[in-house]
């Protein structure tokens, strides 16, 4: 974890003078028989994003394959130095992510 | 040692469905007012043995959901959570995708994954939505509630009470997931035996854009306080699919502990999914165990088997037809005795003719049982209240019958409530009970089995029939039908008399199909219905497809058999009785009625003996929703022929069911009732 | 037999094969012995109705119903007579819902005889005979001709599963 906090610090680029925002409606089902879609959705963005939202509002059903993929882009994009927040969490997700450890991960949110 | 579980596959499958049978008829008889806690057991008895056999046998989706839906049925067997018609609802909708997913494994094909987890989810939903387990708060379950639920789940062992700290690692494989284990569901169970804390192991966890999707990247270490004994944890584990790695550990940590009963050790657990211990090998499986059948001796026996125990027996009824015809033909001293000896041969062997078709017997409560459940979804679906009445279940039919009866009562019981109970609005305004009942009945009847669907609804509209038929030119404009023929007009193909087509009712299937299926099991189908009363349909079905009892006709050198369920009654014909109507066609008065005369010599281009009507014989049959007279030289007798397919090594024959093997050994044709009205109709059409 | 049998490649290119041959009017025909059940005399059938002309009927077959087929009749002979000495040859073919059995009718068997492969030629074109459609190939064996036949084809759609609807008898 703290090898990892440390490349994060590597990497990150001046967030400067362009700011550039995406959100990302997540869909009713991301469970794991969705989740190839969800991916490709996460990882077509433009590299010069540098503001990410992921909107949870409409999620209803996911899993750990779900919170999984989701932890790994918040990863990739504090390694980038995007902010990354989400919006419309419901308990069931904070109460999912709580259970399996990722909460820090997941951690920033509006 | 591993033993190869495929050969217990089928008894798993069997009993599992029998098993989710029961329970869904325990669930439609629930009372969700004041359920009893015998049926409760009952049903959640169904979810633990099918989870151990899925178990078992590596079936790891359908361990899974068992798991999941016996962790509800737990929490309803605790009071925890009240049983309501929505979770009534959940645990029938679970028995639909646990036969689902049954079939789908029997059949080797994919499960519906999706469904299956949509269900899981709701279910989990409910589990984690139950009193005094707020979502908000999952982890910090206060002590007072964990601990009740730990000595719930502690049931049954020695005295809880005593807090250990667990240290659980979990290492999944890649495919940890995609074989139906979903992590968070095993964590929010250990939440519930007490303080846990986890911590996720991401270093494998590869950038977003090179992962897998469906593939398990995380693994977790677990610290779970808990004064639940060791056996709840490890069974909260012990349906976890083998594709992982998983240690337990159990420390004596700084809370206060008199001691610890459970050495500190660590301890790998076998891949739960595994075989059976070697020592246990000779045992079936678990599933075999709690299976009732065993209990109360019964076998289970492949229908070839059988099947082939019928054909000897047919075979053998053939040779007593021969040795009876050949003693008939002797004399000479001994031939009393040999004459005596065959009239016993003849009585051991019905005895084991009976005998031997009862084996293939099954109560068609195996068929109505499907009922309940489909009328009442349908009810709910129609906005209709439907009280379903059976009666006759214990009724018992041929396997082949009951397998292929169901699709055509199915189709009735349809029909009666898509067209036949009013709305609750109309049944009120007519004064009747808001609730209308359908009635499923079945009796022996002689040699047949008669079932009956009937409904209080609306009944036969004559009027809508007769125009709608008019319309669709399927009669002529100026012709007379008695009730019972209009009556006969719904069996028509074509023929529906739905206003509003009916998601439920749909097109194309009408009754003419439910017709053509109970006529290809040698049954017929009559309806009587009386204008706001209700409708009846009486199928008459044959008890086996093995045996028929038939009339033998002759007809030039030829013998054809009549099947008696067919046969009215056979009369001679005075010429006066006779009328030849413009296109050729004879007729005769029947019972107050017309009926056409069918000569077989000419249907089958054959010479006959008798051409003048009163010189033969006029047999009055039924089929296809008519009657007609077949003309025949002579009566030849009565008996029992065994039916041998045609099609095995030829093919269909107009007008011909199948063929049978007489006492002389030569071959005689089963004639097709229905079929053969149909066909003679048809060609003097032409 | 100087090669194994069981080596399909091998019987292609050389190993013989045992043929049935029978007679009708004055043509020698031959059937590939493995197929053959039994050879039985006439026994009256039982008649199909609305069957084409030449499948007489069905008869009993050990339990089995088995439809007979008059070969002559379907080969164009006009003459055909039912005595003592006619013979039915019952042969099974694979078809697509198993094995299937048949009777042919035909004037009389003569023999059991060994065929080299190389020594069977391909059947000149003969048109549409009945016959034709069925002829696997031609045989000279002891300065007599062969004709060799293929038994799946002889119960083909015209005789079998769609003869009832294909015209009506009388």
């Amino acid at each position: 974890m703290k090898s990892a906090r440390k490349t994060v610090r590597r990497a990150s680029r001046p967030s400067g003078l362009t700011s550039r925002s995406e959100v990302i409606a997540l869909p009713a089902d991301c469970t794991l028989r969705n989740i190839g879609a969800l991916r490709d959705r996460l990882c077509d963005l433009p590299a010069d994003v540098n503001n990410i939202t992921l909107d949870l509002r409409q999620l209803e059903r996911f899993d750990t394959a779900t919170l999984q993929l989701v932890a790994a882009f918040a990863r990739d994009q504090v390694r980038r130095g995007t902010n990354l927040m989400t919006c419309g969490n419901r308990p069931a997700w904070d109460e999912a992510a709580e259970l399996l450890g990722l909460t820090a991960t997941l951690a920033a949110r509006v | 040692m591993t033993i190869d579980l495929t050969q217990f596959h089928d008894a798993f499958f069997d009993e599992s469905f029998e098993a989710l049978d029961s329970m869904e008829s325990t669930l439609l008889k629930l009372d969700t007012g004041s359920p009893d806690s015998e049926s409760i057991n009952t049903i959640f008895r169904v979810a633990h043995s099918i989870k151990g056999g899925a178990a078992t046998f590596g079936f790891g989706e359908i361990t899974s959901f068992t798991h999941s839906l016996e962790t509800l049925l737990d929490e309803l067997r605790g009071n925890r959570i009240a049983i309501s018609p929505q979770i009534c609802d959940l645990l029938l909708k679970s028995v639909d995708v646990l036969r689902a997913m049954l079939a789908a494994t029997k059949a080797k094909q994919p499960i519906d994954a999706q469904g299956v987890a949509d269900l899981q989810f709701d279910i989990e939903l409910v589990i984690v939505h139950r009193e005094g387990a707020s979502a908000a708060a999952p982890l910090a379950a206060n002590s007072s509630a964990a601990s009740d639920l730990a000595a719930v789940a502690a049931a049954g062992a020695e005295q809880p009470g005593r807090l250990v700290e667990w240290q659980i690692d979990l290492r999944p494989g890649p495919q940890f997931f995609e074989r139906g284990t979903d992590p968070v569901r095993i964590f929010r169970e250990l939440a519930v035996l007490g303080n846990l804390m986890v911590t996720a192991h991401l270093d494998a966890l590869p950038p977003c854009q090179d992962m897998e999707p469906g593939r398990c990247y995380l693994s977790w270490s677990l610290s779970l306080v808990s004064d639940a004994p060791e056996a709840a944890i490890r069974e909260i584990f012990e349906w976890v699919n083998a594709d992982c790695e998983l240690t337990f550990r159990a420390s004596q940590s700084s809370l206060p502990m008199p001691a610890v009963r459970v050495p500190a050790a660590v301890v790998t657990l076998p891949a739960p999914a595994a075989p059976l211990p070697a020592g246990d090998a000779a045992q079936p499986v678990p599933v075999a165990q709690s299976s009732s059948a065993m209990d109360s001796g019964s076998i289970r026996v492949g229908v070839e088997k059988i099947d082939e125990l019928i054909n000897t027996v047919g075979e053998l009824v053939i040779t007593h037809a021969m040795l009876s015809q050949i003693s008939r033909g002797i004399s000479g001293p001994g031939t009393e005795g040999l004459r005596t000896a065959i009239q016993q041969l003849e009585r051991n062997m019905r005895q084991l003719q009976e005998s031997v078709m009862r084996v293939r017997m099954l109560p068609i409560s195996a068929v109505f049982s499907r009922f309940p459940r489909m009328v009442r979804d349908l009810g709910q679906r129609l906005e209709k209240q439907v009280d379903l009445k059976i009666t006759g279940e214990t009724t018992e039919l041929d396997k082949t019958v009951l397998e292929k009866i169901g699709d055509p009562l199915v189709h009735l019981v349809r029909n009666c409530i898509d067209h036949g109970i009013e709305s609750a609005a109309v049944r009120a305004a007519t004064g009747k009970n808001i609730a209308g009942t359908i009635h499923m009945n079945a009796s022996h009847r002689g040699g047949s089995i008669c079932i009956e669907v009937s409904d209080d609804g609306g009944g036969l509209d004559c009027e809508r029939i007769v125009a709608k038929a008019r319309a669709a030119g399927l009669v002529g404009a100026d012709d007379n039908l008695s009730r019972e023929e209009i009556q006969e007009l719904i069996f028509l193909p074509g023929f529906s008399t739905a206003e509003i087509t009916t998601d439920v009712s749909g097109r194309g299937v009408g009754m003419d199909v439910v017709r053509r299926n109970v006529s290809d099991l040698g049954g017929k189908i009559e309806v009587q219905s009386e204008r706001g009363r209700g409708s009846q349909f009486l199928i008459t079905l044959p008890l086996t497809l093995a045996i028929v009892d038939g009339l033998s006709v002759a007809v030039g050198d030829q013998t054809y058999i009549l099947p008696m369920m067919s046969t009215i009654e056979s009369l001679r014909l005075s010429p006066t009785q006779v009328t030849t109507i413009a296109d050729g066609r004879e007729v005769f008065a029947f019972r107050d009625d017309y009926l056409p005369i069918i000569r077989l010599y000419r249907f089958f281009g054959l010479t006959p003996r008798a051409r003048a009507l009163h010189d033969g014989l006029v047999v009055v049959v039924e089929g296809a929703g008519r009657r007609v007279g077949l003309f025949v030289d002579d009566l030849l007798g009565q008996q029992q022929v065994v039916i041998k397919s045609l099609e095995t090594n030829y093919g269909h024959v107009a007008g011909i069911a199948a063929a049978t093997i007489l006492g002389d050994g030569s071959v005689a044709l089963i004639l097709d009732v229905p079929d053969l009205i149909r066909s003679a109709s048809r060609r003097e059409a032409a | 037999m100087t090669r194994p049998s069981t080596d399909p490649t091998a019987a292609a290119q050389g190993a013989m094969s045992q043929v049935l041959t029978f007679v009708i009017g004055d043509v020698t025909y031959g059937i590939d012995i493995p197929c053959v059940q039994e050879i039985r005399g006439w026994t009256a059938v039982t008649r199909l109705p609305q069957s084409p002309a030449d499948i007489l009927g069905v008869l009993n077959l050990r339990g089995a119903i088995v439809p007979v087929l008059d070969l002559r009749l379907k080969f164009g002979s006009s003459n055909v007579q039912y005595t003592p000495v006619t013979v039915i040859v019952v042969v099974s073919v694979m078809s697509a819902t198993g094995p299937r059995e048949f009777g042919m009718v035909v004037d009389g068997v003569s023999d059991v005889i060994d065929i080299a492969a190389q020594d069977v030629k391909p059947a000149p074109d003969l048109g549409n005979a009945a016959s034709a459609a069925c002829i696997r190939g031609l045989a000279t064996i002891g300065g007599r001709m062969v004709v060799l036949l293929d038994v799946n084809l002889l119960l083909g759609k015209e005789s079998a599963a769609a003869g009832p609807e294909a015209d009506r008898a009388a």
